[in-house]
């Protein structure tokens, strides 16, 4: 009797460990709309702003290190926060085999100010790893980065591993951790994380989609779809092309092929935020709310701060005249990405549907502003 | 006879050589003309002003219409905050090239920085006439209306150029 008692007193720890674990326990977050845990990282190279030495992702990862990529910008506070805890991590590990590289994404052009301004804030904030700033944005692209700050860390191989969007106190725990078991210096067990192995696409598949990507980011999307079906015909089980392909069709507004491809991404992986979340603007689209709301509840239980969830969410909640919740998630959406115009877009539209049109005005200027900057 | 159909042989070949000369001459003033227009673009990226400046008066001594040449001369008036002289440049380049887009909406630009809103509309109108759906256009034109105090048409003008370029992926 004492023993039945003393297995369910055990049971209900384990159940109570495990409840809290499913609420608390945060899992890997998904920065990148086209990359993937398990996915190679794709070839970086450009120059060092303070020094004008080539900075090379192949050559860091030819000295066996691991890489840290964060995607930052000097309008992003988050950002600032963020190099700051690197440049400390970097100092708590100053022998160890990983290498950070700092991208700014300041912008699709940069001017001669603005240059400087980034110089500055690198030398002031003593940063010891190399800045490269990213012109016209086309890193920014390849990735499909959504926040700003986002951040990327790849083991050895040049494999993603981790993928955090945004930067909180737990992010920067989550990156020390990663550090550590990558590093083999911790077991994964020992930590408050769940780092996804993710799928290791075959090299054939990987490439195909990488020519995918490029076209579809050059709007050329029936060959997009052709290499992206290559992709998938050299490897089914890669959930990543079919995400792909589900944004192609809806670009080309066949909605029944998009839905169908982003559920087969999910299939796959149920923890597919990007593929979630085009599900959402689908359902969206074809003015089924209630179901775009599941699915992009379902994208944001996963990854709070993927930004094109929000904004869809926004939008559903706009539609069903809930313009407080609609104004909140946008309102974070532009937090995340203060270079975004789309959020301001569709803040537009909700104060024109409420007749502020001041406001609406303004909304309106700052995005195209951003869109069409002064020369 | 046959002399006068030896001169004939020899004219018609003079004619022919010449035209092959001017074909060549043709060929390489092209090729001068792009370098000279990718080193001035490349020297003004570098804010090299008065480097990216003489590549452009070396273009337009070969080219004189040439729209591009206008465009980055107005634009490096424009870095030199000499908005009196980019006007000038840019008039006379959309003079000698009123179809170009890009010219008209810089010159737009300055007008609205002069306060000159009618000019400017009056530049973006041209442009909406042949692209009606042309982001930009519509953006300035939506702020020449803002100006004007025409805020219904304002709206309208910015979402849709909003809209437009959202849609271009921009």
């Amino acid at each position: 009797m004492r023993t039945i008692f003393y297995i369910i007193q055990q049971s209900k720890s384990f159940f109570l460990i495990l409840l809290i674990a499913v609420l608390f326990v945060p899992s890997a977050t998904a920065a990148f709309k086209y990359l993937h845990e398990g996915m190679k990282l794709p070839t970086i190279e450009s120059i060092d702003i303070r020094t004008g030495e080539t900075v090379s992702s192949e050559s860091v990862l030819k000295d066996n290190n691991m890489i840290i990529i964060v995607f930052w910008s000097t309008w992003s506070r988050r950002s600032l926060e963020e190099l700051k805890a690197l440049k400390e991590i970097c100092l708590m590990y100053p022998n160890d085999r990983f290498k950070i590289i700092a991208v700014n994404v300041e912008g699709q052009k940069i001017s001669p100010v603005t240059k400087d301004t980034i110089l500055r804030l690198s030398e002031e904030m003593e940063l010891p790893f190399p800045v490269i700033i990213d012109h016209n944005l086309e890193i920014f692209y390849q990735f499909g980065v959504i926040a700003v700050p986002s951040t990327a860390i790849t083991d050895t191989t040049g494999v993603i591993r981790f993928g955090p969007a945004g930067f909180s106190l737990t992010t920067h725990d989550l990156i020390i951790d990663s550090i550590d078991v990558l590093l083999g210096k911790k077991e994964l067990a020992d930590t408050t994380m769940i780092m996804k192995k993710g799928y290791i696409p075959k090299i054939k598949a990987s490439r195909y989609y990488n020519l995918a990507l490029n076209l579809n980011n050059k709007r050329m999307y029936e060959r997009a779809l052709s290499n992206v079906a290559i992709a998938v015909e050299n490897d089914s089980l890669f959930p990543v092309p079919y995400s792909l392909m589900g944004e192609i069709y809806k670009a080309l507004q066949e909605n029944e092929k998009a839905l169908a491809n982003y559920k087969k991404a999910v299939e796959l992986d149920s923890t597919f935020v990007a593929a979630w979340s085009g599900i959402g603007e689908v359902y969206y689209a074809n003015k089924q709310i209630d179901s775009a709301m599941t699915a992009t509840n379902r994208a944001l239980s996963l990854d709070e701060f993927f930004t094109p969830a929000l904004l869809n969410l926004a939008l559903c909640y706009s539609a069903l005249g809930d313009s407080g919740n609609a104004l909140a998630n946008l309102k974070i959406a532009q937090e995340l990405n203060q270079r975004d115009p789309k959020p301001y877009f569709y803040l537009g539209q909700i104060y024109l549907e409420s007749s502020d049109t001041v406001d609406a005005l303004q909304s309106y200027m700052t995005a195209l502003e951003i869109l069409f900057p002064a020369p | 006879m046959l002399k006068k159909l030896l001169v004939i042989i020899l004219l018609f070949s003079c004619a022919v050589q010449a035209q092959e000369m001017t074909k060549e001459e043709k060929r390489a003033k092209r090729k001068n003309v792009r370098l000279y227009l990718k080193k001035s673009i490349a020297y003004f990226n570098n804010h090299q002003l008065d480097s990216a400046s003489l590549y452009i008066d070396s273009l337009l001594t070969l080219a004189p219409k040439n729209p591009d040449a206008y465009y980055y001369l107005g634009l490096i008036h424009i870095e030199n905050a000499d908005t009196t002289l980019a006007d000038s440049v840019l008039s006379q380049g959309s003079d000698v090239a009123p179809l170009s887009t890009r010219i008209k909406i810089l010159l737009s630009r300055i007008k609205i920085e002069q306060k000159d809103f009618e000019a400017s509309a009056e530049l973006l109108d041209a442009i909406l006439r042949i692209k009606p759906r042309e982001p930009e256009t519509l953006y300035l034109r939506g702020i020449t209306y803002l100006h004007m105090n025409d805020t219904t048409k304002a709206i309208e003008y910015l979402k849709h150029g909003l809209e437009r370029a959202l849609v271009k992926g921009k």
